[in-house]
């Protein structure tokens, strides 16, 4: 025994007495209703005239006001701040009737002002959230509660009118050249909570607002924290320091519909989210360097052939989602292509080599790559570096093997890849897309409009693919009023983009999601039945949530491990301190 | 110590330095394809705009030019704003950097104390149990990626039993009192401490034990315990001092795989330091972030060796010959 | 002349032959090396066996398409299925090959820089060595995960480039300790009589000073392959690694990202967990051997 080791012993015997004391203090109770939230997204920016992620949207769904919103159960049409609507008989002016005594959070009223204020700035500016929404549209105040909007063409989407609005008293002090930096720290809410605290990478912490017009919610707040991994959240939520979270990896969310987990509840919500595999389809009016075979209709129709849609859903959703072919243009089932199972890409490699034959692209010299002309059909393929984007790519690489084309992957940051996409230079990358509730935007991005001819400026339309008749139908349901007839206009549209095949449509997935249900119930789901609970539409589950009186094990955990964390640490210095006595002939 | 010792070490670390700054530059500029990629809302951006940024950015001119600006920003800490945040990077820097000096200091400290212990316990008794013991201990820990640890204990620790919150910094939204909110912290710290104190405990261990058993060779000491001096006082008085001199060098070079460590630990446990940081800024292309990150680690290492060789000179007075 | 030449040729190899055995005796008595031999002879043999142990085929993604997930061992998959069906062994032989490969040739890259660098630092002297000593002392400062992560990123994510980016950043320990070696060396008699006779530098460097650090380059090298195979885990980890070689590293995200962990799948994460510390631990024991043969002064350790 020497000082060394006697040393040793005391910070042991301080770090474990730190240790326990540290367990106990978790066992101290919260009097208010929490819900946590476990992410595994950061929040990209909360000032929504540049931040573009799902996180985003959900924080202002719940802070920011929208003059109308979308029913929980169907999406359908529902007063917010405005109470009441009228048309005229054209269909071009809606007059919107605010309700009564709408206040900010820090006690300012809401008026026709700031609906005015944020719709002409925000086109003026061209906010990328509002932009779309706001492509026709003016307004104009009536008086402090009456707002006038005029669209310039006729739109199926009005009187539906759902784009945040601003405090006019914040945002008429930030410049336009200074908006992309705001941080929107002001905190300054119209919806139904108000963020109280945020730690950047950390948490943010909303609670509720006292001058939300609307319903009540039962929570007192809602926090939501940032988790590095899928796994790491999902063992948060298991332990009992959250309670809930999106995201679960597929066979964790299996385990625990299986019942395998304590406490928890899983929801498979869908709401129309997709993946696909893009193809460069080499418009004329476009730019790029997209291989010369994909131009031909029928070599992207062969790539549709060769995928097994069945088994990717099989083995990278478990399950949990549904085969697609094409678009999926809004988070509504309803508006999905109905195609008869014969003339669906189903998996059919040898239908893919025959159309490939066709086309031209055969081996002729023996490489087991296809060739035309001397060209090789041999594709660059680019992958996300994001966690889990990758799955599909060696199932597909594989499939387009077997049917004579070489990939060439490249894993590259989001970024870097809406770089290449920008200049259309590239041949297959997979990716996804999360539909609205109206087509009209998801269609919008496949017209030649959003072809991109310019780098610095790029456009959504990431098949490089340009169709006249699809353009000219696009028009046409943009403008038609009548449900009936636009519904037909948009299948007519999405059969096309079926047989065009600018996408490899892959498979529409569920939001996987699971939920502490020994604290929490009445989980609102959007819309009804098939929805997720969270991150939805218009995130009105906060407000119905209802706590069940149980709160979190840890408490009992704690007080077990204290007394434990003691014993071990009073057994240890007993101990070290009986060999001490051994004496000094022990050399140590 | 002589001046000219201390001062040449000094200027050793500035010249080093001067090369991390050197190969930032190029370093960066090389990833860069395009500055303006990650700026939002660049398409609004006229011409004039955009040749505003790029010249607030450092990037316009002759590339001696944009080293020239580069350098006078390296020398205000000016990094620029992060193109995730878009909040200035010093700014993200100080935000996170407490947390990770929590995380590595106590982490390192635990670490040498405890290797230091075992490492000179396992040298002065060589071929013992304890040593062998110990030694293929270390070894093992040694050959595990730390993030293994890591994962492990937050699956079956944290995840099962409850006893560890699973991530982060901090209870959220509790009304700690000052102790509170410090014991809620360490509460927090205990994983990721555990993980990145095994990932590096074997090897200071085997450093310890290597340097203790060559000094045990020396004559020196060979000569005390044969004139009967109590082995414990040969231990404390001689023997520990002189083996901890070339462990000094050693711990110093090591500070820069725990940097690496902090990387992997932080991500485990959703632990929002400099290390996760990082992580992301490299994820999602933050070059702006990336930079400054890479310059600050480089320099705690530069700055770590530094301390390490004045130390040694400290410690040991043949240095001074030897210069 | 051709006759004395071949000779001399024969006398060399005969000597490094009976260097080579008197290594491997002098191995099997050191307990450790041993162990680490025995063990990387193993993992050697397991890699070479990859293709009668499973077929390529095995780990193509479809190949799972009439397994069960994640299903534990049993007769017809000794290590279970991963969460996509795949045969968790195939995984794990063909990854060996993944593994060991970035190991090696990211040691043989940093060999040949930090000879190369150690080499001419102790050799020549003035600025040369200066620059060389700077950038050296650079090099071993830098922060090594953020660099080869940057670098990997830019030039790309396949094994070559990830073994070449690891080596890259890994020689600056074995320059110094080559050059220190070097220091030594040229103040002996024979090299400095060899000078004097009107040497050249690199005949010097090549017949006097090479076979003198010969031994320091290949214990060190020994402990430069574990290193790389711990970064290739981990840049995998991070999601940083090549997604379509089934490195250990990658098998390992794989098992983590799927939540394997957490349920407890433990034939998924146990395998490439345990067979990344072996293979470490066994380059490590055998590197800390063949020091201690080649450093007496080391004896003992």
């Amino acid at each position: 025994m020497n000082k060394l080791s006697r040393g040793f012993i005391f910070v042991g015997a301080v770090f474990l007495g730190l240790l326990a004391t540290g367990l106990s203090t978790n066992a101290s109770a919260d009097e208010k209703l929490v819900f946590s939230v476990g992410v595994t997204q950061e929040i990209d920016s909360l000032n929504v005239t540049v931040g573009y992620l799902v996180i985003d949207f959900e924080i202002w769904n719940m802070t920011l006001p929208f003059l109308t919103n979308r029913a929980a159960d169907d999406f359908s049409l529902e007063p917010s701040m405005a109470e009441s609507w009228t048309g005229s008989a054209d269909g071009l002016t809606w007059t919107y009737k605010l309700r009564e005594g709408l206040r900010w959070s820090d006690g300012e009223p809401i008026t026709a002002d700031d609906v005015v204020y944020t719709i002409t700035r925000a086109v003026a500016d061209g906010w990328i959230n509002h932009r779309a929404d706001l492509a026709n549209i003016t307004a104009t105040a009536v008086d402090s509660r009456t707002v006038q909007v005029v669209s310039a063409v006729s739109d199926p989407k009005l009187p539906y009118l759902g784009v945040y609005i601003l405090p006019k008293h914040v945002y008429e002090k930030i410049s336009t050249e200074d908006m992309p930096n705001y941080p929107a720290d002001d905190n300054v809410s119209g919806g139904p909570f108000q963020i109280i605290e945020r730690k950047e990478g950390e948490f943010v912490r909303l609670a509720r607002n006292p001058n939300w017009h609307g319903k009540k919610p039962k929570v007192d707040e809602v926090v939501f924290r940032f988790y590095q991994t899928a796994e790491a959240q999902f063992n948060a939520l298991r332990a009992g320091d959250l309670d809930a979270i999106d995201d679960v990896p597929v066979k964790l969310f299996a385990s625990v519909e299986a019942g395998e987990v304590q406490d928890l509840i899983g929801i498979a919500g869908n709401q129309g989210s997709f993946s696909e595999l893009a193809i460069n389809s080499g418009c004329e009016k476009g730019i790029g360097n997209g291989h010369i075979a994909l131009k031909d209709r029928r070599v992207r129709q062969a790539i549709n052939w060769a995928i097994d849609r069945q088994l990717l859903v099989d083995k990278i959703l478990n399950g949990f989602g549904k085969p697609a072919v094409s678009l999926i243009s809004s988070a509504n089932p309803a508006f999905d292509l109905k195609i008869d199972a014969d003339d669906s890409y189903s998996f059919d490699p040898e239908k893919a080599k025959s159309l490939l034959d066709e086309a031209g692209w055969k081996d002729s010299n023996n490489d087991d790559v296809r060739d035309k002309d001397g060209v090789e059909l041999k594709l660059r393929y680019y992958d996300r570096s994001t966690a889990g984007a990758s799955a599909t790519t060696p199932f597909i690489t594989g499939w387009l093997k077997d049917i004579g084309i070489a990939t060439d992957v490249k894993t590259l940051d989001e970024d870097s890849l809406i770089a290449e996409q920008s200049k259309s230079e590239f041949d297959l990358f997979t990716w996804g897309w999360s539909p609205y509730v109206d087509p009209d935007n998801m269609l919008s991005y496949f017209t030649t409009a959003q072809v991109p001819t310019d780098p610095d400026v790029g456009g959504y339309n990431d098949g490089n693919w340009c169709n006249d008749e699809f353009d000219a139908l696009y028009l046409q349901q943009n403008s038609e009023l009548d449900p009936t007839k636009r519904a037909a206009l948009i299948q007519q549209m999405l059969r096309i983009f079926h047989d065009e095949a600018p996408y490899a449509v892959l498979y529409k997935y569920d939001n996987l999601q699971a939920f502490r249900s020994d604290r929490w119930t009445n989980f609102t789901r959007q819309p009804a039945n098939v929805g997720p609970v969270l991150f939805t539409q218009s995130s009105p589950a906060y407000l119905d949530l209802e706590p069940l009186g149980g709160s979190g094990g840890a408490g009992n955990n704690t007080i077990f491990i204290f007394i434990a964390a003691l014993i071990v640490a009073g057994g240890a210095l007993v101990i070290l301190a009986n060999r001490r006595k051994k004496g000094s002939d022990d050399r140590l | 110590m002589s001046w000219r010792y201390l001062l040449k070490k000094v200027g050793g670390a500035f010249l080093t330095m001067a090369v991390v700054v050197v190969f930032n530059f190029f370093l960066f500029r090389i990833v860069d394809r395009d500055p303006l990629a990650k700026y939002r809302g660049r398409s609004k951006l006229t011409p004039e705009q955009r040749e505003t940024m790029i010249r607030r950015m450092g990037l316009e001119g002759s590339k001696w030019d944009q080293f020239v600006v580069y350098v006078k920003s390296v020398f205000r800490l000016d990094f620029g704003r992060s193109f995730d945040s878009t909040q200035p990077v010093l700014e993200e820097i100080k935000m996170r950097l407490p947390a990770t000096l929590l995380l590595v200091g106590v982490s390192t400290l635990l670490t040498i104390f405890i290797g230091l212990y075992i490492g000179t316990k396992a040298g002065w008794r060589r071929g013992s149990r304890f040593d062998k013991a110990s030694t293929s201990a270390s070894m093992v820990l040694y050959s595990t990626p730390e993030f293994f640890f890591g994962m492990l204990l937050l699956a079956f620790v944290a995840g099962r039993t409850g006893w560890f919150p699973t991530g982060g910094l901090r209870t959220v939204g509790a009304d700690h009192d000052f102790v509170g909110n410090i014991l809620d912290r360490l509460h927090h710290l205990v994983l990721p401490m555990l993980t990145l104190t095994l990932g590096y405990l074997g090897s200071y261990a085997l450093i310890m034990r290597t340097s203790m058993i060559e000094t045990l060779g020396e004559d020196y000491l060979v000569t005390a315990r044969a004139k009967g001096l109590k082995d414990s006082e040969v231990m404390s008085r001689h023997a520990v001092p002189n083996a901890l001199l070339p462990s000094v060098s050693l711990i110093a070079i090591s500070c820069g795989y725990i940097i690496g460590g902090a990387i992997t630990t932080e991500t485990v446990f959703s632990y929002p330091g400099l290390g996760l940081a990082t992580a992301n800024a490299i994820q999602n292309n933050d070059l702006p972030m990336l930079q400054a990150l890479f310059m600050l680690a480089s320099a705690a290492v530069i700055l770590f060796n530094l301390i390490a060789d004045i130390i040694y000179a400290f410690l040991d007075p043949r240095v001074k010959r030897v210069e | 002349m051709k006759n004395s030449d071949r000779l001399i040729r024969a006398m060399i190899w005969d000597r490094r032959r009976r260097a080579f055995f008197g290594v491997l005796r002098e191995l099997r008595h050191d307990r450790p090396g041993f162990i680490g031999l025995l063990l990387l002879t193993f993992f050697g043999l397991f890699a070479l066996a990859a293709p009668l142990i499973a077929d390529r085929s095995a780990l193509l993604a479809a190949s799972g398409r009439n397994n069960p997930d994640l299903a534990a061992p049993s007769a017809k998959f000794l290590f279970g299925t991963d969460e996509i069906g795949r045969d968790v062994l195939a995984q794990l032989v063909w990854g060996s090959r993944v593994s060991l490969f970035i190991g090696l040739f990211a040691t043989l890259v940093a060999v040949v820089i930090g000879s190369v660098v150690g080499l001419v630092a102790g050799y020549a002297k003035g600025k040369v060595s200066a620059v060389l000593l700077a950038i050296d002392d650079f090099f071993l400062v830098v922060p090594f995960l953020p660099l080869a992560i940057v670098l990997a990123v830019v030039l790309g994510r396949s094994p070559l480039t990830l073994a070449i980016v690891i080596g890259f950043t890994s020689w600056a320990g074995s320059a110094r300790l080559i050059r220190a070696q070097v220091l030594t060396l040229r103040e002996r008699a024979y090299v400095e009589r060899a000078q004097a006779l009107g040497a050249g530098s690199w005949h010097v460097i090549r017949r006097h000073v090479l076979p003198g650090v010969a031994p320091l380059i290949i214990a060190n090298a020994t402990l430069i392959v574990p290193v790389a195979i711990l970064t290739e885990s981990t840049l995998s980890f991070l999601g940083f690694g090549d997604r379509l070689s089934p490195s250990w590293g990658k098998l390992l995200d794989g098992a983590q990202s799927s939540g394997s962990i957490t349920i407890n799948a433990w034939w998924y994460f146990l395998p490439p967990g345990l067979c990344i510390i072996g293979i470490v631990l066994a380059f490590t024991m055998l590197g800390r051997a063949l020091e201690r043969i080649f450093d007496p002064r080391l004896r003992g350790r």
